[in-house]
């Protein structure tokens, strides 16, 4: 059994020579799931009939099971989607929302999260607040004040909160999240994208209106795949996006077959939780936090800046540190140079009138990663290399 | 080219060992030069997905797509991938605006999924609908259009969706004057090619429809699943990707470029299935598929005394319709599944106008001797003897 680090690195399915710091966008897989992952591809490519006739519906609630009880949740209220973009899409836009209804969100949403608001607002007119938080008011209580004073003073229909936000990432308090929405008759959304694997989720006690998480950031899942919860008052009422043949058959049957496609990725789920559960999930997490924290606090140093946020308790496995520049698109210019001569990908962001540097750790990080791509980065915007 | 069409090319492709496929054009099945890419490919993309998805795609992606256009005589500035028709069809319709001063035309062969998108428009938004109801004798291309042009003429039709090639029942459609009746009448053409590239000769500049979308798994031999959507240039301001995500927008290129994480590196394989049609011709194959279609289809209504549904060629491409004689459809599809599971092939039946048909198909690996086999153990099976 290896240890987390520099050897389990070997383990993986990532380019030789590329250093990753940004284990968390897409996801990197080990290789037995890729294994796994390619004999089923071959399966599936060699008989599509009969996987799409027979061995899918056989195989599907299997996986959904698994699935399911790695998040605590009873399998008859989790689907499988390709990603958050087609879960959110999915609950939105079925919730017979109007101009009588308020989204609450705040700023620091996913881009396609605020997209899908945005299109609700001009194809429906439905209201929308969003919470504006500067850099100083990212801590649980401030965030929480926020979110329940525009639950008070007005009527909210739905709010949207990140389990672990992206861009600048934190972990968010989605249990006292789901409490302000019972208590203000709030449908409540969670979007945990950045969830499973890198979370410890228990859907029965969070008790959320909705959830959807992505198995292939944290969940060595190959990219990728999302599991989309929801309470079963709306198991009818839901329906996929996507309409396809199954249309009205049923909330199960919408999501299991939506249109010609290579179905056969789900049965990877399984290989990716049982390779969690290998090492442990508590471990991994405690792993990948700590390295995330100490990572970060060492290209700050090498940077001579600082993190967005001092607390470790609000950080996962992402952590957000102050890029030294002031110019983003020049930084988004150093970014790509960056990875195309040190072969080191960089996340950056603006937030709050500052670009940021966002990094990730997973198992087969340490911590000269960290210290590579700080000094390369610093490098390139320094112009010397 | 060394190999001729037939059992010799079966070897180069990826079908199950032992498997006899006579229903190619469900999800289309590829030649093993076209997977060996692909698993490449997607290697590729899970080593670096970042830089696959952020830095390669915007790159390979228009190089794809203006291969995929030419191929349909397009221009590729109107084409763009989605994963399958649905997506294409959901975007379509969902993006146009409609209301309850709406009529969407439609026939009762279109594909349960765009009766479902059509069911959908009309529950949510109070489209209104109106289906052309052909029975067995109907199949017959003036009638079709002389049912059009009627409900045209009669009723204010805000759209029509047409097949290229519908598939259950399978029939050849006549896209051509369709299209001109929709002009006529004013009416927005869509035209369902799910069928279509790698089967049919199209050439989107002269058939000059509002929408078209065909997939590429079927009969393009790329690997399920790839559908391409082309408009005309007055929409491309107004069709948003159903799929709403971080590139909403920021214009239709974007929005179908990455509308979520996906496994995007198989649009690759686009360019390696047109590669591979373009080594034998695409009239090659098309006279093949077609004339093999016919000629399986006519032994098997022999070796079961039926009939074909539609006794004229030309209206068929490579997939044609047989009589199963047998009158009770629950029963003709459990035999589907004892067949499949016993016999090693898969016959795709259907109900239409009151009786269970069978639909067979054909692409270059296949040879009479396919359905010959097919025909036998499905009658086998029919009459529980075997």
């Amino acid at each position: 059994m290896k240890n987390f680090g520099k050897e389990l690195k070997e383990d993986f399915v990532i380019e030789p020579g590329y250093t990753c710091v940004n284990h968390s966008s897409f996801g990197y897989i080990p290789k037995c799931v890729l294994k796994q992952r390619i004999d089923n591809y071959r399966k599936f490519l060699e008989n599509p009939d009969c996987f799409a006739r027979y061995i899918i519906p056989k195989q599907s609630p299997l996986v959904r099971q698994t699935a399911a009880e790695f998040l605590n949740a009873s399998p008859n209220q989790c689907f499988f989607s390709n990603n958050s973009a087609e879960s959110m899409n999915s609950i939105l836009k079925n919730l017979g929302l109007s101009d009588k209804d308020t989204i609450l969100y705040l700023n620091i949403a996913y881009p396609m999260v605020k997209n899908v608001i945005k299109y609700m607002n001009t194809n429906f007119k439905v209201n929308t607040c969003m919470i504006e938080l500067k850099a100083e008011e990212l801590k649980k209580e401030i965030i929480l004040q926020y979110i329940e004073e525009n639950m008070k003073s007005k009527k909210i229909t739905v709010a949207i909160l990140d389990n672990i936000s992206s861009q600048p990432s934190l972990k968010l308090p989605t249990k006292e999240f789901v409490e302000l929405c019972k208590k203000y008759d709030v449908i409540s959304i969670i979007d945990g994208a950045h969830g499973a694997g890198i979370s410890e989720i228990d859907l029965k006690e969070l008790d959320p209106d909705f959830f959807f998480t992505n198995l292939n950031k944290w969940a060595f899942c190959p990219c990728s795949v999302n599991l989309l919860y929801m309470k079963e008052k709306y198991l009818n009422q839901i329906h996929n996006n996507t309409v396809s043949v199954f249309y009205g058959a049923g909330i199960e049957k919408e999501f299991e077959y939506y249109g010609t496609r290579d179905a056969s990725i789900i049965l990877s789920v399984i290989d990716g939780i049982n390779y969690i559960n290998s090492f442990g999930l508590k471990q991994i997490i405690e792993y990948c936090e700590n390295l995330a924290w100490e990572g970060s606090n060492l290209v700050a140093k090498i940077w001579e800046t600082e993190l967005l946020a001092q607390d470790k308790a609000m950080h996962s496995a992402m952590v957000n540190v102050l890029v030294p520049h002031k110019d983003h698109s020049y930084i988004m210019e150093c970014s790509r140079i960056c990875y195309e001569k040190h072969s080191v990908f960089v996340v950056v962001f603006e937030f709050d009138g500052k670009s940021w540097a966002r990094f990730s750790a997973t198992i087969y990080n340490c911590l000269e990663d960290y210290e590579y791509a700080a000094k390369s980065f610093l490098n390139v915007l320094k112009k010397e290399g | 080219m060394s190999k001729g069409f037939g059992k010799e090319l079966k070897e180069d492709f990826v079908i199950e060992s032992g498997y006899t496929c006579v229903n190619h054009s469900s999800f289309g099945y590829i030649p093993k030069s076209v997977l060996k890419q692909r698993i490449e490919n997607q290697k590729r993309f899970l080593e670096n997905p970042d830089s696959f998805i952020r830095f390669l795609v915007p790159k390979e992606s228009p190089i794809a797509r203006r291969t995929a256009a030419d191929f349909l005589n397009a221009n590729f500035n109107q084409c763009f991938f989605t994963s399958n028709s649905a997506e294409s069809m959901n975007s379509i319709m969902k993006g146009l605006g409609f209301s309850d001063k709406d009529t969407i035309l439609y026939l009762n062969i279109a594909y349960p999924m765009v009766q479902n998108v059509i069911k959908y428009m009309n529950t949510h938004d109070k489209v209104n609908t109106c289906r052309i109801e052909l029975k067995v004798e109907d199949l017959d291309k003036e009638i079709i259009l002389s049912l059009i042009e009627e409900n045209m003429k009669t009723k204010k039709i805000t759209v029509a969706i047409l097949d290229n090639i519908s598939s259950l029942p399978s029939i050849k459609l006549p896209t051509k004057e369709f299209v001109e009746l929709c002009k006529k009448y004013d009416v927005i053409s869509i035209i369902d090619g799910a069928h279509g590239a790698g089967i049919s000769e199209i050439n989107l500049k002269d058939l000059d429809p509002d929408f078209f979308f065909t997939n590429l798994n079927k009969w393009a031999f790329c690997p399920c699943s790839v559908n391409l959507l082309y408009m005309k240039e007055k929409y491309l301001n107004q069709i948003h990707n159903n799929t709403i995500s971080v590139f909403y927008g920021a214009g239709i290129e974007k929005e179908f470029e990455y509308y979520g994480t996906r496994d995007a590196s198989v649009i690759l394989s686009v360019v390696d299935g047109i590669n591979y049609i373009n080594q034998f011709g695409l009239q090659n194959i098309i006279q093949y598929c077609e004339n093999l279609a016919w000629e399986g289809s006519e032994l098997v209504a022999k070796i079961w005394e039926t009939e074909l549904m539609v006794k004229d060629k030309t209206m068929h491409s490579a997939m044609v319709n047989v009589l199963v004689p047998h009158k009770d459809h629950s029963y003709v599809l459990e035999c589907q599944r004892t067949c499949f599971e016993i016999h090693n092939v898969l016959v795709v039946v259907f109900e239409f106008d009151g009786r269970s048909w069978a639909r067979f198909s054909a692409s270059i690996y296949n040879g009479l001797e396919d359905y010959e086999y097919a025909a036998q153990q499905f009658l086998n099976v029919l009459r529980k003897e075997r």
